[in-house]
């Protein structure tokens, strides 16, 4: 029995304006008021008999009401008034054969409304700003609760491991240790950044992304970075393009030393060309494509260290670009070895586009030709992702970068240039996309899918496709593109908007994928 | 959530709580001499049934207002198509309960309600 992932959507309200925004939810809340109206007046059709008992107990006597034979036991049968008084009753019967008719329509119709009401706050994510500013805050509390009691702390983290691994291979019937992180990963980011404070220096030396994102009002919607006419909205996606988490500043003191001995193991020197896979990708014509390619860039056996830059022509006449990057693949003569993900996740800009993958992708472009004002889209899994966040960081000078996606990938702090569209996938334990530290930046631009593991037979969600009957790791791509096929699902202006845009950049004809492949080496 | 039950056990203990209601409206009742009171519950019945009708009509067209805001909002996708078609189902069931109530109007009032 495969795995399930059912996914949340926050931020990226895409098309959605603010005005429309309120709308949904307004909507929602009127059918949710208009659905306890009509429940009340069904319900007094169905009590409506005990009404009209009250009412009826006015004539005990009358015959008609009550019957003869009460009237007869009580002496009233000979009375004058039984035989000239023309009494009158309802056919209460009948009344009541229509009260429940009417009692039924309005049931149905409660049910309906309330139904829809679940619909819209489902898919529109209504409350989602509330969710991820909660997520924020509880993050905050169990880093201050790290930083000053990191035992207590380390020994909760173990203790919920634990128990989750247990928990998880009585079900499996065997030992299974990916539940290590399945338990715990409530506290993956708030525990990770006080690892990055401690590593960082001691205390917040810069303001990260979220501190500024969080709304003065309280209210969970900022107001300036919505504009009334419906145009998607551009916003920096960072506070001042130069803050990072305090994650990104432990990632370059890290960096600063490991750097060298990275250079020293495998060398400096990179080297791209130009290679011709057997069989490689297919077209990309939405975010859903990248997430199939950027897959079988591996199940097709392209050769490590290597990326796929597919040229469109546009209606226009102008070319836009899809560039497909992988993910760590370990080798040591790869740009894309293990040690660079931490020159990537740097706070120094410098540092991360000095990062081989950085480089590589760069140089890559290059050859292939893209200019500087061509449209660029790109994705990337886990180091693919955040190479492709470096990009919408460092080189944008260089590249017309319009929009990326990320899968499995910690770049919540990565300051991305105002107006990139980032969409992301992440799942809740996979690890890899916590070690930012926090969540992503909730906004127009930024959209993040964040599937959940659904507990063993379950049925919720979407089916997580050839992942089999154990518990395995949920930074693979078949957990992103699981993911994102339960969100797409759900609907919602929010992804629609991020792949409305997605499809305006490429917009045309695929004239050639070229593969491109990247060696390190001493000279 | 609001359920239709919740609000039949508030309405029914309402009742309960009513007895003494009840049981004064049936000793009044008792004074048979002063002519029997039924023309009166007639009345008060029927006009019970009209004034739940107007509030049921009420109701209803409530909800058409919200379904026809529900009916405009943009929604792509399958969920979004799912989700029209659930309004414009809840729109015919709404037309059908606001004739309902328009018909039981009828009713309380016609020759057919009375035995």
């Amino acid at each position: 029995m495969n795995a399930r992932v059912e996914s949340h959507v926050y931020g990226g309200q895409g098309t959605a304006t603010h005005a429309n925004l309120d709308q949904f939810g307004t909507v929602a809340t009127l059918l949710n008021d208009a659905a306890d109206y009509v429940a009340r007046t069904g319900a007094n059709w169905k009590t409506i008999n005990l009404e009209l008992g009250t009412i009826r107990a006015k004539a005990p006597l009358c015959p008609k009401l009550f019957g003869k034979l009460l009237t007869a036991s009580m002496g009233m049968a000979n009375t004058s008034d039984s035989d000239t008084t023309v009494h009158v009753s309802l056919n209460y019967q009948l009344v009541l054969q229509h009260a429940n008719e009417r009692a039924e329509e309005a049931e149905m119709l409660m049910k309906k409304a309330q139904t829809m009401a679940e619909q819209l706050t489902d898919a529109y994510s209504l409350y989602s700003e509330a969710d991820e500013t909660a997520r924020g805050l509880f993050n905050e509390k169990i880093k201050n609760f790290a930083l000053e009691h990191p035992r207590l702390a380390g020994g909760g983290l173990a203790l919920l491991m634990a128990g989750s691994t247990v928990i998880g291979s009585i079900l499996d019937g065997k030992p299974n240790l990916w539940y290590l992180a399945t338990g715990s990963s409530p506290l993956h980011e708030g525990i990770l950044s006080a690892l990055g404070q401690k590593i960082a220096g001691g205390k917040d030396k810069k303001k990260t992304v979220r501190d500024h994102m969080v709304p003065d009002d309280g209210t969970g919607i900022r107001d300036h970075m919505i504009p009334d006419d419906g145009t998607l909205p551009h916003l920096p996606n960072s506070a001042s393009g130069a803050s990072s988490g305090i994650i990104n500043d432990a990632a370059g003191r890290i960096a600063d030393r490991s750097a060298p001995f990275t250079n020293a193991l495998h060398g400096d020197k990179l080297t791209v060309s130009q290679i011709h896979p057997k069989k490689g990708i297919g077209k990309t014509t939405s975010i859903e494509d990248t997430l199939v390619n950027v897959h079988d860039m591996r199940l097709n056996d392209v050769e490590v260290g290597s990326i796929a830059i597919q040229k469109y022509r546009r209606d226009d006449g102008s070319t836009a670009w899809m560039v497909t990057i992988p993910g760590t693949d370990g080798k040591t003569y790869s740009p894309f070895s293990w040690p660079v993900n931490i020159e990537l996740m740097s706070s120094d800009e410098q540092e991360r586009m000095a990062a081989d993958s950085a480089r590589m992708v760069d140089e890559a472009m290059r050859q292939a030709g893209v200019q500087p004002g061509d449209p660029v889209a790109m994705v990337g899994h886990s180091q693919g992702g955040i190479v492709a966040a470096v990009m919408a960081s460092d080189f944008t000078d260089k590249y017309n970068i319009q929009h990326i996606v990320t899968a499995g990938s910690p770049v919540a702090n990565h300051p991305i240039k105002e107006g990139i569209a980032v969409t992301s996938i992440e799942m809740n334990d996979e690890l890899v996309s916590a070690l930012d530290g926090a969540p992503n930046p909730s906004n127009p631009d930024w959209l993040t899918i964040r599937g959940t593991s659904q507990s063993r037979f379950s049925t919720n969600g979407t089916e997580v496709e050839g992942s089999g009957n154990d518990k395995s790791i949920t930074h693979g791509m078949e957990y992103m593109k699981a993911a994102y096929q339960d969100a797409k699902a759900e609907g919602g202006p929010a992804l629609y908007g991020h792949e409305q845009h997605f499809r305006q950049v490429i917009n045309g004809e695929l004239q050639e994928t070229t593969y491109w492949r990247g060696r390190m080496s001493y000279k | 959530m609001t359920t239709l039950d919740q609000y039949t056990v508030s309405n029914t203990f309402e009742a309960i709580g009513r007895t003494g209601d009840t049981l004064s409206n049936a000793v009044s009742g008792l004074d048979f001499y002063n002519g029997c009171p039924c023309p009166t519950v007639l009345r008060e019945s029927q006009n019970l049934i009209a004034s739940l009708c107007t509030s049921h009509a009420n109701a209803i067209k409530d909800m058409e207002d919200v379904l026809s805001q529900a009916k405009a909002l943009i929604w792509e996708g399958k969920a979004g198509e799912a989700f029209h078609t659930d309004v414009d189902g809840a729109i015919v069931i709404a037309q059908t309960a606001g004739n309902g109530a328009t018909t039981t109007a009828r009713f309380i009032e016609s020759p057919e309600a009375l035995l």
